[in-house]
């Protein structure tokens, strides 16, 4: 029953998981973060939702709890597909595990007006090595009927060279989108929400880069 | 051209010289005070405890016969007084007030009786204790419907195999016709290059914060309704409304109630009081019924414009307009309560500021299966100016001429300019107003940036200048010229104002047919006042009366209220002066000739010691009958009807329309966009907006109407819209894909007034409620062009999302260098 | 069909009111209609425009997507409590001013949000303004007068206090 704006002010969330501190920022505005909460969001998976991508780039655990007793769930299992989850019926959520990450962070997301629910997000995670990218993860929204992780695009960065931080980014947001059949709305055909995915993939992607290197 | 003789009927001029205490003050709103300590006393806070709730159900298909509906269920559920459906319904009411071409071969009905003609059109009406007991009724309705094709497209509409919306009418076109004004043939031989464009714009709409809803009783003893609504408007036709409930126009009194903004939506918006009236004659209950916001999206009557345009622009090479061929078709929806209206609007200022000289308009009113339109902020005007600005900006680029050179080339600059439509424009100073746009806008700065970021740093900047014409003051002829034999060609829309100066001097100004709608008109009517008058606008009290037993008044629409208001005052405060001069001379024992009124009362001529105040004269009037001669009466209250001060008759041939919207305001909005050619966001760097009402009564009012328009303006160009899939199904039901722009997609403006007096109006006062929105589109438009103009992309349908932004990119192709 | 009251404890501007309400009644209907507070309005109905903004426990919420049940214990803020002592709130008065409302409708919620906005940071810029108070629709403003309203009091509620210190 963590309240979004909570996590948004708290400063030990802002130090310990960044990247959830800043899509917290992005849900909707701050009334309504008043009143929903993190764990709300997660279980409602919502394609179009911020945390659901949070908590798969961060290879969350979440933990269930019903009368059988609690149970962890990986977070790429617990999104099973638009607004249903792996909770049983009995079941409700009660503690998010988010790991540690040492590098830089983004949290991108095209909307069409303040607090509209986005069109595309990207939670992008990225730990160096030196000039190397020793770790990413990538996690895409409203490009499937679920968050996604976008691990192709993942091994393209890991082990390469940020020398040429956007000619990098622009390889693995090529390759992050490939495959990809996003279903259209009235806001954006597929065809666009493709454009708009490979664009916040590099955005995201640079921007993690470039926080993780002024992060050493 | 046939033309009306012209000189004869214009009003006399006026000297406008005056100098001005109160009009031109940006003084504290008299309205406010109530709604900032949420005292508002809108529609909802009147239900008062033991009054009814309806909740009406809506139809799920765009068009389906109506083949059965069982509401026993409903009937029977807890808390429910009654179930009306549609075919009951028109047992109990005659159609609606429809102002269209053909009323019996489309007729319109406050629910659906036989077939539903769009998703969301009434079919029942549950009547509960509570609106959470109506709606739970609504679901215990089974209506069973025959689904039948539906048609959205106004084009495919208008072929010949279409399904019919009306099978009455035999056709989905409602009304057609071309009108000529002056010799086009001849100037399009004459010019040297046609400039051509293909435009759409989709449709929005007012959507008001606050629905529309009505409170409504009726007498049983008396026969007689009273409904509280938040829409009041063209009380000299509430008739209509009447006939609609079978009932004597006498015997019905509507009252208007503080409205949460109309935007030209809740302009005779009658449905609602009708629903909730019929369900009161019932129950024999009050029965209150708001709309809720799925019922106001999807079936409010006042969707707004969505045209289809082919325009030919004649131009010479040297930038001078000679002709324009207009051929517009406009998808109604499924009904046509207002007929054509909205291109009488268009054709007010059909020309904008230029010296254009001939006009071919083409108009087909396509019949469809969505919500009709009705009306929204410009009506059809700002429609014309987005039109008529695209082709201006495409002829300079054709042409390789300056776009602001071209306008300023063909200004009009010698008034009262007659257009080729008949129209009059009444004064201006377009030189002025672009002037101080450009400066305000800096504008070579933003050039010069324009070419650096692009250069330097890859980015997209567009400035788009438009200047374009703002009416004011509509007349009804507007509504009819469009037949050659109208049924109703009716020609009176008067405002009227009583006055009444009690024992203490103290003035009361009632209002006959304005619910407020977040204009002012008790600030601008207390400003008339207290010019005339000399007393505080604050201590002018101001009633908003009813439609019977008052006088005929129009109310709000077509910029109209403040001039109308301003005359309708002027004209009650001539006859209360009058009146005043002869009981001050007879206690001051002179002849009225020789007294004169200043700072509150009238004093001797060249003795301003002997004086009488208007609290003295009032004292005396209402309680000393005996201190004046046998023919003066007790008391000091007149009223004024004041008739539209400028129309003329159109000609039978209609080659000339006449005088119908002759106070001609203007503008020039400068907005300076970026376009991210990556995801097709538009987000503005600056916006300057300068206008030109004629003269100011309260400068920060006119000011925040034109940064709301604006915001309405940027609302259409980039992210309102009305979408019907193939289906008939309304996809932006709700507040979440109907986008209205937050704080963060308005900038800040910086606004610029000119103030060129109206020759005709009291003050010289035109209407400037519309403006901002009757420029923002176009000038946005251009501005998004002007950005992408050197990557070969020029967009030409409205709103311009990201969506056909980035189609519009992809279709010119790769664009070198540019990562994905 | 007609779920089970519950009995809820409220306070809404300083005022402790005991209330039986059924579970799925809204706490915007419950102001309006129980306490016969109307100045919080209802808009969009669905959380999006924030005409029904009120204050709970200091944070603003939208009451048409929020039960009244869930208020029980909280303390609610609404535009009626505002004004004191026939003194209108500077926020208030600063609306008035600058013509930062035309219609009225969304106004109390405009308000309400404007507390809340002032009371973390009473020194906002022009755009820090505009980033907060885009929760809320106004339909008739274009938010500039409201902006300059919303700094205009907060330069007096600064004042104030320095005084009052």
């Amino acid at each position: 029953m963590t309240r979004m704006s909570e996590v948004e002010r708290s400063p030990e969330v802002a130090v310990a998981a960044p990247l959830l501190a800043e899509a917290v920022g992005l849900v909707a505005h701050t009334p309504v973060r008043n009143s929903g909460t993190v764990g709300g969001s997660l279980a409602h998976a919502d394609p179009a939702a911020e945390l659901p991508a949070v908590a798969l780039a961060s290879d969350a655990e979440l933990v269930a709890t019903g009368p059988a007793g609690t149970r962890r769930i990986a977070a790429v299992e617990f999104l099973t597909g638009p607004f249903s989850t792996a909770l049983a019926p009995d079941e409700i959520l009660t503690e998010i595990r988010l790991p540690m990450w040492a590098g830089g962070h983004a949290f991108v997301e095209f909307s069409r007006i303040h607090a509209n629910f986005a069109v595309v997000g990207v939670a992008a995670l990225i730990d160096l090595d030196g000039d190397r990218i020793r770790r990413a993860a990538l996690a895409l929204t409203g490009v499937a009927p679920t968050a996604i992780r976008a691990t192709a695009a993942e091994n393209v960065l890991a082990g390469s060279d940020v020398g040429d931080m956007a000619a990098t980014a622009a390889e693995a947001a090529g390759v992050a989108v490939q495959g990809l059949t996003p279903a259209g709305d009235l806001h954006a055909s597929p065809q666009t929400r493709l454009a708009l995915a490979r664009t916040y993939l590099r955005r995201g992607i640079e921007l993690a880069m470039s926080r993780a290197r002024n992060e050493r | 051209m046939t033309t009306v003789d012209r000189a004869d009927a214009a009003p006399p001029v006026r000297d406008q010289s005056a100098k001005r205490r109160w009009v031109g003050q940006s003084i504290r709103r008299v309205e406010d005070p109530k709604f900032l300590l949420g005292r508002g006393g809108y529609i909802a806070d009147r239900i008062t405890p033991g009054t009814l709730h309806a909740a009406v159900l809506r139809s799920p298909h765009a068009h389906a016969r109506i083949v059965r509906i069982e509401a026993s269920r409903a009937k029977a559920a807890p808390g429910v007084h009654a179930v009306i459906t549609g075919p009951e319904a028109a047992e109990l009411c005659n159609p609606m007030p429809d102002f269209g071409p053909d009323p019996a071969r489309h007729t319109w009905r406050c629910l659906a009786a036989d077939k539903v003609r769009y998703v969301g059109e009434g079919v029942a009406v549950v009547v509960a204790d509570s609106r959470y007991l109506a709606e739970d009724a609504l679901e215990l309705i089974e209506v069973e419907y025959e689904p039948l094709p539906p048609v959205t497209d106004p084009v495919r509409a208008l072929a010949d195999d279409a399904p019919l919306v009306h099978e009455a009418l035999e056709s989905n076109c409602a009304y057609e016709r071309t009108f000529d004004f002056g010799d086009v043939d001849r100037d399009f031989a004459e010019a040297e290059v046609i400039v051509r464009d293909r435009l759409r714009w989709h449709r929005s709409g007012g959507q008001p914060l606050e629905t529309v809803g009505a409170i409504a009783e009726y007498d049983l003893g008396t026969g007689s309704f009273t409904i509280d609504t938040n829409t009041l408007s063209f009380t000299s036709y509430l008739f209509m409304a009447a006939n609609t409930l079978k009932v004597a126009a006498n015997k019905l009194d509507i009252r208007p109630v503080p409205a949460g903004g109309s935007f030209g939506s809740k302009l005779f918006a009658n449905k609602p009081a009708v629903i909730a009236a019929m369900c009161a004659r019932e129950t024999g209950r009050k029965v209150a019924y708001l709309e809720d916001r799925v019922d106001n999206i999807s079936n409010c009557d006042h969707h707004g414009s969505d045209r289809i345009y082919e325009v030919e622009l004649a131009m010479m090479r040297d930038g001078t307009m000679r002709s324009i061929k207009i051929d517009v078709i406009d998808d109604y929806g499924a009904y046509i309560q207002f007929g054509v209206g909205h291109h009488g609007n268009a054709l007010a200022q059909v020309v904008g500021p230029y010296t254009i000289g001939s006009v071919r308009y083409q108009v087909q009113a396509a019949l469809t299966n969505k919500n009709q339109q009705g009306a929204y902020r410009g009506f059809g005007s700002e429609v014309n100016n987005w039109m008529l600005e695209q082709m201006v900006d495409k002829a300079a680029r054709e042409l390789g001429l300056d776009p602001v050179a071209v306008r300023r080339k063909n200004f009009i600059r010698e008034f009262p300019h007659f257009i080729p439509t008949g129209n009059v424009y009444d004064s201006g100073d377009y030189d002025r107003v672009l002037d101080k746009a450009l400066e305000l806008a800096d504008y070579s700065h933003w050039r010069t940036e324009q070419e650096r970021l692009r250069e330097e740093e890859g980015r997209y900047i567009g400035i788009g200048l438009i200047s374009a014409q703002e009416r004011s003051v509509f007349s009804a002829t507007e509504f009819w010229f469009w037949f050659d034999e109208p049924g109703a060609p009716v020609t009176s829309t008067p405002e009227s104002v009583s006055l009444k100066v009690d024992a203490t001097g103290g003035i009361t100004a009632i209002l006959y047919s304005c619910a407020f709608w977040g204009n002012s008109p008790e600030t601008m009517v207390a400003q008339f006042v207290a010019e005339e008058f000399d007393c505080s606008p604050y201590d002018v009290s101001i009633v908003y009366h009813g439609s019977r037993d008052g006088l005929p008044a129009t109310g709000p629409g077509g910029s109209r209220t403040t001039v109308m208001l301003a005359g309708a005052v002027e004209g009650a405060a001539g006859k209360i002066k009058a009146k005043a001069r002869r009981a001050a001379a007879h206690l001051l024992e002179i002849d009225p000739d020789d007294v004169e009124w200043s700072d509150g009362g009238f004093h001797v001529k060249g003795d301003p010691e002997r004086k009488k105040s208007l609290a003295e004269i009032a004292i005396a009037l209402h309680l000393f009958k005996h201190s004046f001669p046998a023919d003066m009466e007790s008391g000091l209250d007149e009223s004024k009807v004041f008739d539209h001060p400028y129309t003329t008759m159109p000609s039978a041939d209609r080659k000339d329309l006449g005088v119908f919207y002759p106070f001609m305001g203007h503008a020039c909005h400068v907005p300076v966009v970026e376009v991210d050619i990556e995801t097709g966001a538009v987000t503005f760097l600056h916006y300057a907006a300068v206008h030109d009402c004629g003269t100011l009564v309260n400068p920060r009012s006119l000011a925040g109407h034109i940064v709301g328009g604006t915001a309405q303006g940027i609302g259409t160009a980039l992210y309102e819209e009305f979408v019907y899939d193939d289906d008939g199904q309304l996809l932006s039901s709700s507040f979440l894909d109907y986008l209205i722009p937050t704080a963060t997609e308005v900038p800040e403006l910086t606004i610029g007034h000119v103030e060129t007096p109206s020759p005709y109006t009291p003050h010289g006062v035109k209407g400037g409620g519309e403006g901002g929105r009757m420029m923002a589109p176009a000038a946005i438009n251009v501005a998004v062009n002007d950005a992408l103009y050197p990557l070969g992309v020029r967009l030409t349908e409205l709103p311009m999302t990201p969506e056909r932004i980035l189609s519009a990119l992809r279709a010119a192709g790769p664009i070198g260098g540019r990562a994905g | 069909m007609t779920p089970t009251a519950c009995t809820i404890n409220v306070t809404v501007n300083g005022h402790p009111h005991v209330a039986e309400v059924e579970p799925r009644r809204l706490l915007v209907d419950f102001l309006r209609e129980d306490l016969g507070l109307a100045g919080t309005h209802i808009g969009c109905e669905h959380g999006v425009c924030g005409t029904c903004t009120v204050l709970l426990n200091g944070a603003s919420i939208r009451s048409c997507i929020t039960f009244a049940v869930q208020a029980d214990g909280a303390e609610i803020s609404t535009v009626e409590g505002l004004a004191r002592g026939g003194e209108m709130h500077p926020l208030q008065d600063e609306f008035s001013e600058k013509q930062g409302l035309q219609c009225g409708y969304c106004t109390p919620g405009m308000l309400m949000r404007a507390c809340e906005i002032l009371a973390e940071n009473p020194d906002p810029t022009p755009a820090e303004v505009r980033s907060a108070i885009a929760s809320n629709l106004c339909r008739c403003t274009g938010y500039q007068f409201i902006t300059e309203a919303v700094i205009g009091a907060a330069a007096r509620m600064r004042a104030t206090k320095e005084v009052a210190s």
